[in-house]
């Protein structure tokens, strides 16, 4: 009686092992498909894109551009525009006059994502990580625009940088 | 006494081919979703959606055909700034973020959801 009471622990025991041991294989079987089989869809240069004409149109409603009206917000752009979720993107709006002197800067959010921008443009091998690198869209030319500021009124050229960071 | 004990011991095969045949029709039936690709169709039609959400101007209605060749959407939902879609019955959604400053509703009938942006 003692004997099979052993037997049948020893057995208990065995049995444990044996689904421990299939469950990690389960797990194994599992994480294999799940990596091969994912795949990440990049649509950030896109919003970055569609950005870049928002906060344009926003901030030079039919190509006149007040600062006045945006006193107080330079460096929350995007508050402003009354752009929502904005803890993934960077903004930075350059205005410049005839004579190509910088007439003021408009921005939001963490310039730091330049830096990993530049570092992903770099030669740097980073296939790895590919998914992290930040959207990014600039025009090729600057928006001609009519500015109204505390000076006049003059003509200027808005440029305009967007990065959108991961969602992760 | 012996039948007793084969009897015993084929109980016992059965009991742990069952319980393996279980965890690997749990995994399995896990894994069957990934092949499948439906979290990429899901992330297709969430991002889709998020990027005419945000290039949209007031008065926009959104149509989505809930039978598409590609695979069902069951429900589209937009919750705290973002858009979740359902496909082909997965039951989770990562969703993803829109920006617009507009309102977003969803409405829907037998065939279509219709997503408005006011």
């Amino acid at each position: 009686m003692i004997r099979s009471k052993k037997a049948a622990l020893g057995e208990s025991v065995l049995m444990l092992y044996r689904i421990i041991m299939i469950t990690i294989i389960a797990f194994v079987i599992f994480g294999i498909s799940a990596v091969f089989y994912t795949y990440y869809i990049d649509v950030r240069h896109s919003e970055a894109g569609i950005l870049s004409k928002q906060v344009i149109n926003c901030i030079s409603p039919e190509g006149i551009l007040d600062l006045n009206k945006i006193s107080g917000y330079e460096n929350k752009i995007l508050d402003y525009c009354k752009i929502k979720n904005t803890g993934r993107f960077y903004v930075n709006v350059t205005i410049t006059g005839e004579s190509g002197k910088e007439m003021g800067v408009l921005q939001n959010g963490d310039s730091g994502l330049m830096w990993v921008k530049d570092l992903y443009d770099s030669n740097a091998n980073l296939n790895s990580i590919k998914q992290y690198a930040p959207g990014f869209y600039h025009p090729d030319e600057g928006y001609n625009v009519q500015v109204i500021d505390k000076a006049g009124k003059y003509n200027g050229v808005v440029n305009i940088d967007v990065l959108v960071n991961n969602e992760f | 006494m012996k039948k007793g004990k084969k009897a015993m011991e084929l109980y016992e095969v059965l009991i742990h081919l069952i319980l393996i045949g279980l965890l690997f029709a749990v995994f399995f039936g896990s894994s069957i979703g990934n092949v499948n690709s439906r979290n990429v169709r899901q992330q297709v039609l969430e991002k889709q959606l998020a990027l005419l959400i945000d290039s949209a101007i007031p008065g926009t209605t959104l149509t989505v055909s809930k039978v598409n060749f590609k695979g069902n959407v069951d429900r589209i939902e937009v919750k705290e700034g973002s858009v979740f879609a359902y496909v082909e019955g997965l039951a989770v959604s990562k969703g993803y973020q829109y920006f617009t400053k507009y309102s977003v509703a969803i409405t829907q009938d037998q065939n279509k959801i219709y997503i408005k942006i006011t």
